[in-house]
């Protein structure tokens, strides 16, 4: 009985932290659409990349559908056509996309199964145990993360 | 990557003044350098030289010519806008584009012609009769459609508006760049061009103060938040330039070890205008020590 609680308890949180972090993901983006803001931490070619996998999960990118060429974003975003070269190569070393003669780059079919299953791992071993670990450091109940979730919903 | 332009030991006097002095700097094809420095740094008189439009001593080769004495076989292959572009008043927007084809072998009329066409210049229009943007864009369009190896722009953005800077270097960037060409770039505005360069210069007083990928400098330049509790053991690590406000120090190190700068605070990276600011700023206080 009280395991199933506690079980039950995971689980809504789980629910309620993956829609805060959906939530943080979309304003995310949204603000990547005109002029692209980059953080000065990471590299920005990683950044880049980042933003494709992010785009083709979310389905803005499609399965088949062409990536812009590496100068169509040089000029979009102001950058070096070095730095988006290096994030498209990333891109085909791990066969999300691939090279289409002289019609430039492809979205993989399967591509965003692939990439869900690889998040979902990330996330799952990576984000969760911390995120774990913040709620129990807050000592935060299931039901103030329920209460606290029917406010953010709209 | 083959190099395109190098200079070695330049250096330019005028009387006993050093305006230049034992500059050395190679730029590769597929490279867009930028050279910044504060005015009167020698950034104008070092291009000159590169396009031998003044005396020097040391060494400059660009794509196998020496500027002094090769000149005009050389500017075939490179273009240049001056800071201090000037168009003849009485010519019309027409002439200007069949003087250049008659004069330039690499001029692309049609290059040009789509160039205008974006924007409201009229090809019957006398330079005199446009706006001051306007005759950047034409000296822009007439620039870029030159099949040049190497473009180098002397604050070419000067004095314009925010949407034609951005359509200025959208243009360098989808129009004219690949990366058998090299540009060399020289502005105020290093944040509007910071991630389109791949090399920078900084110069003071003449003298090359750093010379790195912009790769590179990321790795080499931190920026730490250190708290006051922290700040005296920092400054043993020696920051270049550090600056207190609502309790917290920023200072930023060169070449120092990550985990030694861990122990200090939160680390960042800082923009090229930080670390630009950083080293200018060292510079001079060194000289006032």
């Amino acid at each position: 009985m009280a395991v199933d609680k506690l079980a039950q308890g995971v689980l809504v949180m789980y629910n309620t932290v993956m829609r805060f972090i959906n939530l943080f993901i979309h304003s995310f983006l949204r603000k990547r659409t005109m002029s692209a803001q980059w953080h000065n931490d990471t590299p920005i070619y990683l950044q880049l990349y980042q933003q494709v996998v992010s785009r083709i999960l979310e389905g803005y990118i499609k399965e088949g559908e062409a990536l812009p060429s590496v100068r169509r974003v040089a000029a979009e975003y102001q950058l070096n056509p070095i730095t988006i070269s290096k994030a498209y190569q990333m891109l085909q070393d791990e066969a999300l996309v691939e090279k289409q003669r002289g019609k430039g780059l492809f979205v993989k079919e399967g591509t965003q199964a692939l990439m869900l299953a690889r998040e979902r791992e990330a996330f799952l071993t990576k984000q969760w145990p911390e995120i774990l670990q913040k709620i129990s450091l807050l000592k935060l109940s299931a039901a103030e993360l329920l209460a606290s979730n029917k406010e953010v919903t709209l | 990557m083959s190099t395109l332009i190098s200079v070695s030991n330049l250096t330019k006097r005028y009387g006993d003044k050093k305006v230049v002095d034992e500059v050395n700097l190679t730029v590769k094809a597929g490279q867009i350098l930028g050279l910044v420095g504060p005015n009167g740094a020698g950034k104008t008189t070092c291009l000159q030289a590169v396009l031998g439009l003044t005396d020097f001593t040391g060494e400059v080769d660009v794509l196998g010519y020496n500027p002094k004495n090769n000149r005009e076989r050389m500017l075939n292959d490179v273009a240049y806008i001056a800071d201090v572009a000037v168009l003849p008043k009485w010519l019309k927007v027409e002439q200007a584009l069949i003087y250049m084809a008659g004069v330039h072998p690499n001029f692309d009329r049609q290059k040009a012609e789509d160039f205008l066409a974006k924007t409201n210049i009229n090809h019957n229009s006398k330079i005199k009769s446009l706006s001051k943007g306007m005759v950047t864009q034409v000296h822009l369009a007439l620039i870029l459609a030159i099949d040049a190896k190497v473009l180098i722009l002397d604050e070419p953005t000067l004095g314009l508006d925010i949407l034609t800077r951005r359509q200025f270097y959208t243009h360098l960037l989808e129009d004219f760049y690949n990366e058998d060409k090299c540009i060399i770039v020289t502005t105020h505005q290093i944040e509007e061009i910071e991630h389109i360069l791949t090399d920078v210069a900084f110069i003071q007083e003449g003298k090359v103060v750093l010379s790195e990928s912009t790769d590179n400098i990321k790795e080499r330049f931190k920026l730490v938040a250190v708290s006051d509790e922290y700040v005296s053991h920092a400054q043993t690590l020696k920051p270049l330039f550090s600056n207190r406000i609502m309790g917290l120090t920023t200072m930023l190190f060169d070449q120092a070890k990550d985990h030694e700068l861990a122990e200090l605070g939160p680390v960042s990276s800082p923009s090229l205008a930080d670390v630009f600011v950083g080293i200018m700023t060292k510079n001079v206080t060194k000289e006032a020590c």
